[in-house]
C-alpha cells in the first residue's frame, strides 16, 4: 500500500482515524500517568529527606532550648583522645535567672560557675580564681540560637532514627560538615527532654575529637541553690578579675575580615578588657553553628616601643604564629599591623589560620567596598569574586 | 574546602574526574600559573612525603612527568591516561601529607593553663618565646605561596611559621569566646577549661597539626632568582627542586 492509498483509506474509514487517535491518546495518558507516578514518588522521597533535615533542625533547636532553659543535674564522662574525665554539670533556672556549675570530679577539681553576672573559674591546682564579669542576658530564650535554612549550605543534617542511650529512648541526629572548615556533631538526644545523652564532636571524616557521655541524668523541677556553690576552699588563692562587659562597636569598624572561609560572617564586634591588658577588640564570626572569636590587641613590640600601633603595613619583621589548645578549642595567633591577632574556636586549625590571616586593618573609606567578606552571603560562591 | 577549583583539583588528584573534565582542568591549569603552582605543590607534597616515609628516593622521573603532563598539549585521550597513570599514587601521598606536616612542626609543651598564676594575671605576652623557624617553613613567610588556597593569594597575608605553644592568656580568651557560642559549643569550651591538662604526646595534638593544610608540608618555593637555594626538606629530591625552580611566578 502506497502512501496516497493509505490516506484514502483513512479518509474512507473515519473509525480508523479515531482508533489511531485513541491509541495515541492512550499512550499519552500512560506517559502522563507514568510521569505522575514518578513525580509522586520523587516528591515523596524529597519530602522524606526534607523531613529528615527539618526533624534534625527541630531536634537541634529543642536541644539548645533544653540546655539553656531546663533544670538538670548530670554526671558525665568527658573523653578526648585517650584521656577520660568524670565531670558533673548542674544547671539551674529559677525566676528566669540561669546559673550553672561545671565541676571536674577527678584530679584537678576545677570548677566553672556561670551566673547572670559573672563567670568564675576555680583552678585549685593553680591556686587561682578567674572572675569574669559578663553581660546580663535577661532574656532567657533570647540566647537560644535558631538554626536557619542557610545552615544546610555548610552542614548535612539528618536524623537517622531512634535508639537507646542510658536506658532511655533517644533520637540520633547527625550534623556533618560539608567541608574541612568546620566540625560536625553526632548527637543522641533524649526523646523526653532533648538533652544530649551522648554527643561527639567530629571532623569531616567522622573522626571523633571530643566525646561527652552522660552516666547519670536527673531533671528535677527545682534545684537547691546550695548545689551551685563552689566546693573549692579559696583561702590564699590569687583572684584575677576581668570585665567581659564591653563596648559594642558597629560591625566592620576599623578592622575587617576579608574573605573568611565560606559561611563565616562577623556577627559581633566589641571592645573589652580581657585579663587587664588594655582594651582588646573582639570580633565573633559564625556560620550559624560554629563560631570563631578573633581578638586583636597591640603586639608586645608595639607596646614596648610605643610606636607602630598605627602601622598600616600588614607584616612585622618578627611575625610569628602559634597554635594552642584548651580542650577541643584551639587558638591560632599571629602578628600583623603591629597587632597580635588571635583566633579562638572549636573549629579545625586551618579555619583559625584562614580567619586570623584574613583580618585586615581598614585603611580609611577607600577599601570600604572590600568589606564584603564580613557579610558574605551563604551562596556567594561565584568564581568571579574569588579570582579577582 | 569550598573553593570550587580546589574541589576540582582534589577530585582530579583522587582520580575522580572523567577524562573530559580532567582535560578541561588541565587546560585551565595550563593557562593559570597559580593553579599550576598549586597542583605541583600538591603533587610534590605527596612525593616529599613518600621520600621521607619510605626513606627512599621517589621515582626519578615523577616530578618531570607532572611537569610534562601540565606543560604538554593536554589532549583528551592523554589527559585521561595521565590521570590513571600517576594520580593514584599522588592521592595516597596527599592524604598522608598531614603526617609530613606533623613531622615538621616542633612541639612544645601544650597543656592548657600550665603557666604560673602570675601569668594569668594579664600582660602575658603571647609571643613569649622566639620562634625557631622549622626546616621547611623557613622561607614561607617570605612567599605568598604559603597563603591559604581558599582565597586569592594577594588578599591574604603570607602564613608565618607555626609553633604549638601554651599560653595562660588563652583561658581568658576561651571564657570570652564561650559567651558567643551556641549552648553546645559553650559547654564544650568550658569543659576544656575544667578538664585536666592532657599530656602533650596525646594523639589529639598530632591530630590538630594534621589538620593544618598540606601546604605546610611543602617547602617554600624558591624565587626564580635563587634557583640554587638548597631544598629545605632533608632528602628532597633534586628533581622536585628543578620543577619548583622552573615554575613561572
Amino acid at each position: 500500500m502506497n502512501r496516497s492509498a493509505f490516506w484514502r483509506l483513512l479518509r474512507a474509514k473515519p473509525m480508523g482515524n479515531a482508533m489511531a487517535f485513541a491509541v495515541i491518546l492512550c499512550k499519552r495518558m500512560l506517559f502522563v500517568v507514568a510521569l505522575g507516578v514518578s513525580w509522586l514518588t520523587s516528591a515523596h522521597a524529597a519530602d522524606a529527606v526534607a523531613d529528615g533535615v527539618n526533624d534534625a533542625r527541630v531536634w537541634l533547636e529543642r536541644m539548645s532550648e533544653a540546655l539553656t532553659t531546663r533544670n538538670y543535674d548530670v554526671r558525665f564522662l568527658h573523653v578526648m583522645g585517650s584521656h577520660a574525665e568524670n565531670m558533673r554539670i548542674i544547671h539551674r533556672v529559677a525566676e528566669g535567672a540561669v546559673s550553672e556549675r561545671l565541676v571536674s570530679l577527678d584530679g584537678s577539681g576545677r570548677e566553672v560557675i556561670r551566673t547572670q553576672s559573672e563567670v568564675i573559674c576555680y583552678l585549685p591546682d593553680r591556686r587561682t580564681v578567674l572572675v569574669e564579669k559578663r553581660r546580663d542576658n535577661s532574656s532567657l530564650l533570647g540566647t537560644v540560637p535558631m538554626y536557619s535554612d542557610s545552615l544546610q549550605a555548610y552542614y548535612t543534617l539528618a536524623s537517622p532514627g531512634a535508639t537507646r542511650i542510658l536506658g532511655r529512648p533517644a533520637q540520633y541526629i547527625t550534623v556533618q560538615p560539608r567541608d574541612n572548615f568546620r566540625y560536625g556533631y553526632r548527637l543522641w538526644l533524649d526523646q523526653e527532654t532533648a538533652l544530649p545523652l551522648k554527643s561527639q564532636l567530629c571532623d569531616r571524616n567522622g573522626r571523633v575529637i571530643e566525646q561527652i557521655i552522660f552516666s547519670e541524668l536527673s531533671t528535677p523541677a527545682t534545684i537547691d541553690a546550695e548545689l551551685l556553690k563552689t566546693s573549692v576552699a579559696t583561702a590564699g588563692f590569687q583572684w584575677v578579675r576581668q570585665d567581659l562587659r564591653a563596648q559594642r562597636l558597629p560591625i566592620g569598624s576599623d578592622w575587617i575580615v576579608v574573605n573568611p572561609p565560606q559561611g563565616f560572617r562577623v556577627t559581633v564586634t566589641r571592645l573589652q578588657n580581657i585579663g587587664g591588658a588594655g582594651p582588646v577588640r573582639h570580633m565573633v564570626l559564625s556560620d550559624g553553628l560554629a563560631s570563631v572569636s578573633v581578638f586583636i590587641e597591640p603586639s608586645a613590640a608595639a607596646k614596648a616601643s610605643g610606636k607602630g600601633i598605627e602601622s598600616d603595613t600588614p607584616n612585622t619583621a618578627t611575625a610569628t604564629a602559634e597554635l594552642s589548645r584548651v580542650g577541643s578549642a584551639l587558638a591560632y595567633s599571629t602578628e600583623a599591623y603591629a597587632h597580635r591577632i588571635t583566633a579562638v574556636g572549636e573549629v579545625p586549625a586551618n579555619t583559625l589560620r584562614a580567619i586570623a590571616t584574613a583580618v585586615q586593618r581598614e585603611a580609611g573609606d577607600r577599601d570600604a567596598s572590600r568589606e564584603t567578606g564580613s557579610v558574605a552571603s551563604p551562596n556567594s560562591t561565584s568564581p568571579a569574586s574569588r579570582t579577582q | 574546602m569550598t573553593d570550587p577549583i580546589h574541589e576540582q583539583l582534589s577530585a582530579f588528584l583522587d582520580g575522580e574526574l572523567s577524562a573530559a573534565e580532567s582535560e578541561l582542568l588541565l587546560k585551565r591549569v595550563e593557562r593559570d600559573p597559580d593553579l599550576k603552582l598549586r597542583l605541583e605543590r600538591y603533587v610534590l607534597a605527596g612525593e616529599a612525603l613518600r621520600a621521607t616515609a619510605v626513606q627512599s628516593r621517589p621515582s626519578r622521573d615523577f616530578s618531570s612527568r607532572v611537569a610534562a603532563a601540565i606543560d604538554s598539549e593536554s589532549g583528551s585521550a592523554r589527559a585521561g591516561k595521565y590521570v590513571s597513570q600517576w594520580l593514584k599514587p599522588i592521592a595516597g601521598g596527599a592524604i598522608a601529607a598531614g603526617v609530613a606536616a606533623m613531622a615538621l612542626v616542633s612541639f612544645r609543651g601544650t597543656p592548657s593553663l600550665t603557666t604560673p598564676a602570675t601569668e594569668l594575671a594579664g600582660n602575658t605576652e603571647l609571643a613569649a618565646q622566639p620562634v625557631k623557624p622549622v626546616a621547611g617553613f623557613a622561607d614561607s613567610s617570605d612567599s605568598n605561596a604559603g597563603s591559604s588556597f581558599t582565597v586569592p593569594s594577594q588578599q591574604r597575608r603570607p602564613t608565618p611559621p607555626i609553633q604549638v605553644v601554651n599560653n595562660g592568656r588563652l583561658a581568658n580568651f576561651v571564657v570570652a569566646h564561650s559567651e558567643y557560642s551556641t549552648p553546645l559549643g559553650r559547654r564544650n569550651a568550658l569543659m576544656g577549661l575544667v578538664a585536666e591538662d592532657v599530656p602533650t604526646d596525646q594523639p589529639v595534638e598530632q591530630f590538630i597539626v594534621e589538620q593544618l593544610s598540606i601546604e605546610d608540608a611543602v617547602p617554600a618555593l624558591p624565587q626564580p632568582n635563587n634557583k640554587n637555594t638548597p631544598a629545605s626538606i632533608p632528602g628532597q629530591p633534586d628533581e622536585s627542586q628543578r620543577v619548583l625552580a622552573t615554575t613561572p611566578r
